[in-house]
């Protein structure tokens, strides 16, 4: 009985106007976790200030992770902090996004070889990538506001 | 009869809104602490170990990405253990602009931590009004350096820029904008009866227990002992300027708290003096100079825009150590370099104010509420990454 | 210079110690059974804490050489003066009496110093590992080194 429910649901939301309202109203208020990883956590921190106002994007950090939507890695991952990061990636609800910060989550960055460093995709699925080191807050703007348009289209809504 | 077990461990931990990133493990009976104990090495990235496998310039860049509020000290004390290494010193002009870049990121850097300490408490007016000043100071740097926060501006052998057109009236333009606006972050957030009802008396720190746990920095000059190594052990344009220590004697969060505020005004008081005394004469050393080709040293004289000669790259030290010590916002740092004769380093040790600060955490949150944590962890202005290398 | 950092200077000579003035700084070289008597001696012309603690690794000679930074913080002249006292050690199984009791400055950088080279402190209570996670690095000590990182080399 649940199935053919479930079934019904699936058809009748997420292929009609129905799907766009969703996505509506889940790209405007997209709110990451309390988690900082590393050192770039200091341009997140500027991000916020209100030369660079992240706030009218609809970000809002809040402390719970069952309630947030997204989780935004700053920096470089090493061992432990990568087990913690895997930990709270675990407790939160469908649907959630990963967004990648700087040059040493991709590959170490300056610390290249480095024998406590762990690359961000080995850990969690990442959407997008922001190159720089440390990367101006315009540019995690940007990648939020490409996110916003992701989410809109209707992908990573299942 | 064996007593019940009555107390319960709490993960302060990486995921929590004044936590920064590191863990505390608290013990708590009921809502008073125990006892606390921090775990650390959440950000430890092996600086000195890689340090060992890049040449003497590559070096640079790493070792500013410790402490990203604070770059410039962490540059100006690893280039003067290097230049006491190759036994040359910067000329006049280059030592007054190391000292501006200093005093500029000595006033962002205070401004972070108290802008995370305010939020903490309670109040998020203080976060933004914070961190909108410190972009005030951050836009200066830009005209100076060409880059926001991590600047590589200090190079061995002098600067890499000299101050663009008009930069003395931008800076004393921006600075009276400065001081109006502290006079009303003062009435709002430092005056404030609720924040000195959180702040006062908690977590308190005395003159005797100062000196033999070896603390540094503010929380040092807040307890009452005046030494500051900008005063006792002098180094780039400090001998030829004057200015005061804060020193206050209480020993409380609150007294921290405005010995930062008074080391703001002071920092003020040398951009000023700097920008008045500026000498004339060239921004690198003459022995880098003399190895530039005729045309390139017409540009770097004409426009103030340094070329590196060729000998950076394989830049072959002769063996020995060398130490240098650099008050930065959070306390003395002091690098130690030891060379062999190649073109690596040896071995490199860093000693951070944040690593010697963290005796405070076993040592002050002890009988106290759960909430009075963060406003004493906050008021050590500890930062992770530059405490775990 | 002051007069009493002559006076101690002059005090650890007549004891036949290996005392060095250079650039300001003061250094001593011990060997490892006069060590705790020179530290007690320093601690009581005035010195109290400690900057910072340095293990260096010499693989070719089979010596770790270790070096101790200390400072004052309660006598007014000896604010400026920085004394490095160093000693060598064996590479098999080094190991040092720790100054834990005396200078609780020290606790955290003797934690440090075990786990990047494996120097066992004698009489320090709490000796585990501070950076590293204890699931991957026990018994690894990366600041040896034949503790190997891959290098890629420079296209010239």
């Amino acid at each position: 009985m649940m199935k053919y429910i479930r079934r019904i649901f699936r058809a009748l939301v997420l292929k009609t106007p129905i799907k766009r309202l969703l996505g509506w109203s889940v790209a405007y208020s997209i709110w990451p976790v309390h988690m900082v990883t590393s050192c770039c956590g200091v341009e997140f921190a500027a991000m916020a200030d209100p030369l660079f106002d992240s706030e009218r994007t609809g970000l809002l950090p809040f402390t719970s992770p069952r309630q947030t939507d997204a989780i935004i890695l700053e920096g470089s991952l090493s061992r432990k902090m990568a087990r913690a990061v895997r930990l709270v990636y675990e407790q939160m609800q469908e649907p959630k996004y990963v967004i990648s910060m700087g040059a040493c989550s991709m590959d170490g960055g300056v610390f290249y070889n480095s024998y406590n460093l762990i690359r961000a995709r080995e850990v969690l699925p990442v959407d997008f990538y922001v190159p720089g080191c440390p990367p101006r807050p315009e540019g995690v703007i940007r990648s939020i506001v490409l996110l916003q348009k992701k989410i809109k289209e209707g992908k990573g809504l299942e | 009869m064996s007593s019940k077990e009555k107390t319960i461990t709490i993960f302060y931990g990486p995921q929590h809104p004044a936590s920064g990133h590191m863990r505390i493990i608290l013990e708590v009976d009921g809502d008073v602490v125990i006892k606390a104990d921090p775990d650390i090495g959440y950000v430890h990235r092996g600086i000195e170990k890689l340090a060992e496998h890049k040449t003497y310039f590559q070096v640079i860049p790493m070792v500013e990405r410790q402490c990203l509020p604070d770059a410039a000290h962490h540059n100006l004390a690893y280039v003067l253990a290097l230049e006491e290494l190759l036994g040359i010193e910067a000329p006049e002009r280059a030592q007054y602009l190391r000292t501006l870049l200093a005093e500029i990121n000595r006033i962002a850097s205070h401004l972070y931590g108290m802008g995370l300490h305010g939020v903490s408490i309670g109040s998020s007016t203080a976060y933004m009004w914070c961190f909108g000043l410190r972009e005030y100071m951050l836009i200066l740097a830009e005209k100076l350096t060409g880059a926001r926060i991590t600047y590589s501006y200090i190079i061995p052998g002098g600067v890499r820029r000299d101050i663009p057109q008009g930069f003395s009236q931008d800076v004393e333009r921006y600075l009276r904008l400065f001081e109006r606006k502290m006079r009303d972050l003062d009435k709002l957030f430092i005056s404030n009866p609720v924040t000195k009802a959180r702040l006062e008396g908690v977590g308190v720190l005395p003159k005797e227990e100062a000196i033999k746990l070896g603390v540094v920095g503010p929380v040092l000059r807040a307890s009452g002992v005046e030494y500051d190594v900008r005063r006792v052990r002098p180094y780039a344009a400090y001998p030829w300027i004057d200015f005061e220590i804060a020193v206050k004697k209480e020993g409380d969060s609150y007294a921290r708290l405005l010995v930062r505020v008074k080391e703001i005004e002071e920092s003020i008081k040398i951009i000023r003096q700097v920008l008045k005394d500026l000498p004339d004469g060239s921004i690198l050393h003459e022995r880098y100079m003399k190895l530039l080709p005729p045309r390139l040293k017409e540009y770097v004289t004409n426009t103030g825009l340094v070329k590196f000669p060729g000998v950076f790259a394989t830049m072959k030290v002769p063996k020995g150590e060398g130490i240098g010590s650099v008050e930065a916002g959070r306390g003395e740092l002091i690098y130690h370099l030891i060379s062999n004769g190649e073109s690596k380093p040896y071995r490199l040790k860093i000693s951070t104010p944040s690593f010697r600060n963290l005796i405070l955490f076993s040592h002050l949150i002890k009988d106290v509420k759960v909430a009075d944590v963060p406003a004493i962890y906050l008021s050590l202005d500890y930062f992770p990454p530059e405490a775990d290398r | 210079m002051s007069e009493l950092i002559d006076k101690l200077v002059n005090e650890l000579r007549s004891k036949n110690y290996n005392v060095s003035r250079e650039k300001g700084r003061i250094k001593v070289k011990v060997a490892l059974e006069n060590f705790v008597e020179v530290v007690k001696k320093l601690k009581n012309m005035g010195i109290d804490h400690v900057k910072s603690l340095t293990a260096i690794d010499y693989p070719s000679e089979g010596r770790i050489k270790v070096n101790y930074i200390l400072g004052s913080y309660s006598t007014k002249e000896l604010y400026e003066t920085i004394i490095i006292v160093s000693l060598d050690l064996s590479r098999d199984s080094p190991s040092l009496p720790s100054l834990a009791k005396m200078f609780p400055s020290i606790i955290y950088q003797e934690r440090e110093c075990y786990e990047m080279l494996g120097i066992e402190f004698k009489g320090h209570d709490d000796l585990r590992h501070l950076l590293l996670s204890s699931e991957d690095f026990t018994d690894v000590h990366p600041l040896r080194k034949e503790f190997k990182i891959e290098e890629e080399g420079i296209m010239a």
